[in-house]
C-alpha cells in the first residue's frame, strides 16, 4: 500500500489531483492518505473533503473486479477508519497562541532566551486560529513535536499500519508540500524522521519519497490590506518570502546529503518560475487557491513513486519549459511531466481514455439515460436494449441512476473543472489537454463540445473539428456492449463497455496520429 | 419480365436501404429516437409496379382478348409486384443483418421487440 501524507494548502492541492488520476486509473491499488493542516477549515481542505467523499462514492459505484472491466475508480482510498472523511490533523489548537504551544510562561530564563533568539515576539504571540501563516519556524517547532503524539488516534493507527504492513511487503509513504510556506516547508524533514523512527524490523522496506514544490503562485499581502482585506497583514505570509524561503529549504536539504543524514529513497522539487497570481487570503474558508500544473506534476511524481521508487536516493527536479513562443512564461506540454517508473504515453494515453469518457458521458451518455424517451423506445439506442433493458439489469432502477448520477457530478463538478482551473494558468501555457472541447462560446465552463470530441488533446485543430467522432463512438458503444462481460451491477456494465469503446476510440486516432505525424 | 422487374427493385431497395442506413449517422440525441427513413426505400415497389403493370399492359396488347381483360390483368401484376417486392425486400432487410448497422440494428423491425418495450 502506498500513504500520501499531504502537508499544508499545497499538498492538499496535491492531493485533489492525485484524486483525479486515481480516478482515471492511474493510481496504485491502494492509497491511505490524511492531510497536515493547522488551518483544516480552509477552503482547499474543504473542497479536497468533498472530492475525497465524490471519490469514495464513484469507487464503490464502478470499482471493477473482472479483467474486462474499465480501469477507472479502482484506487481504494484508506481513510485510517474516519468515520467523516478525510482526516485532517493539526499540531496546534486553534485557540492557541504559539506560545502557549511551547510552554512559554514555564520556561527557565534561559530557555526563553534560546526561544527569542530563534522567534520574534510577534511570531509567540501569533494565533493559531489559521495556521503558521507562512512561517516555518513555527511549524518547524511545532512538528519536532511529532513523536509526542504518538496516542493520537490518527498517529497510533498510522504507526501500527506502517510497522505492521513493512513486516509483510514493500510499503511507500509519499510526503508532499511546499517549501516555501508554512505548514509544508516545516513538516517534510520531521515527518521522515519520525516515519524512519516506526519499524523496528525490517527498515529497508520502508521506501519514503517526498515532492517539495516550490514558488509557483504568488499574491501580495500589502496590496490586499491596503484593500481592506485583513488587517493582519503584517505577520501573513508575503510572497516576497518564498524566494529566499526555497532556497534555505534546498540548502537545508543539501546540507542532509552531504551530512549523510539523507532520509530520503527519492525527493521531487517542482516548480515554476513564471508563478501565477492568486488572490490573497491570509487562510480559513476563503482560502481557495485554483489548481496549478504543478498540482499535477507534483501528483505524478507520487504516483511515479508509488509505482516503483527509484533505487538511487537522488533528488529529481521538474517544471515547465522555456518557449519563445510564450515570453512571459513556460509552457507545459506532455513530455515536461517526470516520469521514471510510469511511461508518459501511457499516461497520455490514459487520460485521453478518461477525458473521451467524461466527455463523452457529458455530453451525450449521461442525458441519453435521462431522456424519457429511451424508456418508451429501447430499440433505438441496441445498447441499452441488450444490456439494460429488463431484467435485473435495468439500468433506470433508483440505485443505478444514483450511481450514474454520482459519475455525472463527478465529472461535471470536480474532473473538468480541476482541468480548466490547470489549464487557465497564464496564457496557452498548458499544452496537455484542448480547453475549448469543455468551455462554450463565452469561455465559461461547464459545455461539452462534442463537435470536439475527436480533439480532446491540444491543441485544438479545425480540420479535427466535426461530429463524426460522436458517431463513431456510438458505433464502438454498440460494439462493445457485444463484448463487454457482466458486472455486478448494471452501472459497472455500463462505465466497461463506455471505456471499452472510448479506449478503441483513442487507440484509433492515436494511430491516425501517427499516420499524420509521419 | 414481372419476375425480373422484381428481382431488379428488390436488388435497387436493398442496395439503396443499405446506402442511406449507412450514410445515417448518430450527432445528437434526436438522431437516435427520430424516424428510421431508410426503409422508406421499400415504397420503391410502387413505381416498379407501376412499371411492371404498364410493361403487361404493352407487351400483352395482342396476346389478350379484350381491354378489360389486359387492364385486369395489369392490375393484378401490379399489386403482385409491388407486394412482392416489397416483402421480400422487407424480409431480407429484417433477416440479412449486414444491410442494417449494427446501431440500428432494432429499427427495421421494432414490432418484434415489443415484449422488452413493454417491459422496461
Amino acid at each position: 500500500m502506498t500513504t500520501l501524507i499531504c502537508a499544508g494548502g499545497s499538498g492538499t492541492r496535491v492531493l485533489e489531483a492525485v484524486l483525479h488520476l486515481c480516478a482515471a486509473g492511474l493510481g496504485p491499488s491502494e492509497l491511505r492518505t490524511f492531510v497536515i493542516d493547522p488551518d483544516g477549515a480552509n477552503g482547499n481542505v474543504d473542497k479536497t473533503r468533498k472530492l475525497v467523499n465524490r471519490y469514495q462514492e464513484c469507487h464503490e459505484a464502478f470499482k471493477t473486479d473482472n479483467a474486462d472491466g474499465h480501469p477507472f475508480f479502482c484506487t481504494k482510498v484508506d481513510l485510517l477508519n474516519s468515520a467523516q472523511g478525510l482526516r485532517v490533523w493539526g499540531p496546534v489548537d486553534k485557540t492557541q497562541k504559539f506560545k502557549n504551544l511551547l510552554n512559554y510562561t514555564d520556561l527557565s530564563p534561559a530557555q526563553k532566551d534560546v526561544v527569542h533568539l530563534l522567534l520574534t515576539d510577534v511570531e509567540l504571540d501569533m494565533p493559531m486560529d489559521v495556521g503558521f501563516r507562512g512561517h516555518p519556524a513555527l511549524g518547524a517547532a511545532a512538528l519536532a513535536l511529532l513523536p509526542l503524539y504518538k496516542d493520537d488516534p490518527l498517529w497510533s493507527q498510522f504507526a501500527q499500519a506502517i510497522t505492521s504492513e513493512v513486516n509483510e511487503r514493500e510499503t511507500r509513504v509519499v510526503i508532499v508540500g511546499s517549501v516555501f510556506g508554512g505548514t509544508g516547508a516545516s513538516a517534510i524533514h520531521p515527518l521522515v524522521r519520525y516515519l524512519r523512527s516506526l519499524p523496528q524490523t525490517n527498515r529497508e522496506k520502508l521506501k519514503v519519497g517526498a515532492v517539495a514544490l516550490v514558488p509557483y503562485f504568488r499574491f501580495s499581502a500589502s496590496e490586499a490590506a491596503a484593500g481592506g482585506a485583513h488587517a493582519q497583514a503584517g505577520e501573513a505570509a508575503k510572497s516576497e518570502w518564498f524566494a529566499p524561503a526555497s532556497r534555505s529549504a534546498a540548502e537545508y536539504y543539501e546540507h542532509l546529503r552531504t551530512q549523510n543524514d539523507w532520509d530520503f529513497d527519492a525527493m521531487y522539487w517542482l516548480g515554476d518560475d513564471t508563478p501565477v497570481r492568486v488572490d490573497y487570503c491570509i487562510g480559513g474558508p476563503q482560502q481557495d487557491n485554483p489548481a496549478h500544473f504543478v498540482d499535477l506534476l507534483a501528483a505524478c511524481a507520487c504516483l511515479d513513486f508509488s509505482a516503483s521508487p527509484p533505487g538511487a536516493r537522488a533528488c529529481y527536479y521538474s517544471g515547465p519549459q522555456e518557449t519563445i513562443d510564450v515570453p512571459d512564461g513556460n509552457i507545459l506540454t506532455w513530455d515536461d511531466i517526470p516520469m521514471c517508473a510510469l511511461n508518459t504515453d501511457t499516461v497520455r494515453k490514459r487520460l485521453h481514455h478518461f477525458q473521451l469518457v467524461g466527455a463523452a458521458h457529458l455530453g451525450f451518455y449521461g442525458p441519453l439515460l435521462k431522456d424519457p424517451r429511451l424508456l418508451g423506445s429501447p430499440h433505438c439506442v441496441p445498447w441499452y436494449f441488450d444490456r439494460f433493458a429488463d431484467g435485473t439489469a435495468q439500468l433506470s432502477n433508483k440505485d443505478n441512476q444514483e450511481r450514474i448520477d454520482s459519475l455525472s457530478t463527478y465529472f461535471r463538478e470536480n474532473y473538468f473543472p480541476w482541468w480548466d482551473q490547470i489549464h487557465s494558468v497564464g496564457q496557452d501555457r498548458t499544452r496537455l489537454l484542448n480547453r475549448t472541447a469543455w468551455l462554450d462560446g463565452d469561455g465559461s465552463p461547464l459545455h461539452i463540445q462534442l463537435n470536439r470530441l475527436g480533439n480532446l488533446l491540444y491543441p485544438d485543430t479545425v480540420a479535427r473539428h466535426g461530429l463524426g467522432p460522436v458517431d463513431a463512438l456510438f458505433e464502438e458503444v454498440v460494439q462493445s456492449a457485444a463484448e463487454v462481460a457482466g458486472m455486478t451491477n448494471p452501472s459497472r456494465t455500463y462505465l466497461s463497455i463506455l471505456s471499452q469503446a472510448a479506449l478503441k476510440s483513442v487507440e484509433r486516432e492515436n494511430r491516425g496520429s501517427i499516420v499524420r505525424g509521419a | 419480365m414481372t419476375a425480373l422487374v422484381t428481382l431488379v427493385t428488390v436488388v435497387i431497395t436493398i442496395l439503396c436501404y443499405s446506402s442511406a442506413a449507412g450514410r445515417r449517422k448518430v450527432y445528437v440525441l434526436d438522431d437516435l429516437f427520430a424516424s428510421y427513413t431508410p426503409m422508406r426505400w421499400i415504397l420503391l415497389a410502387i413505381p416498379a409496379a407501376l412499371l411492371a403493370g404498364g410493361l403487361c399492359f404493352w407487351r400483352y396488347e395482342g396476346a389478350l382478348d379484350s381491354t378489360e381483360g389486359r387492364g385486369g390483368v395489369a392490375l393484378q401484376i401490379i399489386l403482385l409486384n409491388g407486394m412482392v417486392s416489397a416483402m421480400i425486400a422487407y424480409l431480407l432487410i429484417i433477416l440479412v443483418h449486414r444491410f442494417t448497422p449494427a446501431k440500428f440494428r432494432y429499427r427495421p423491425a421494432p414490432y418484434l421487440h415489443k415484449r422488452r418495450v413493454g417491459s422496461a
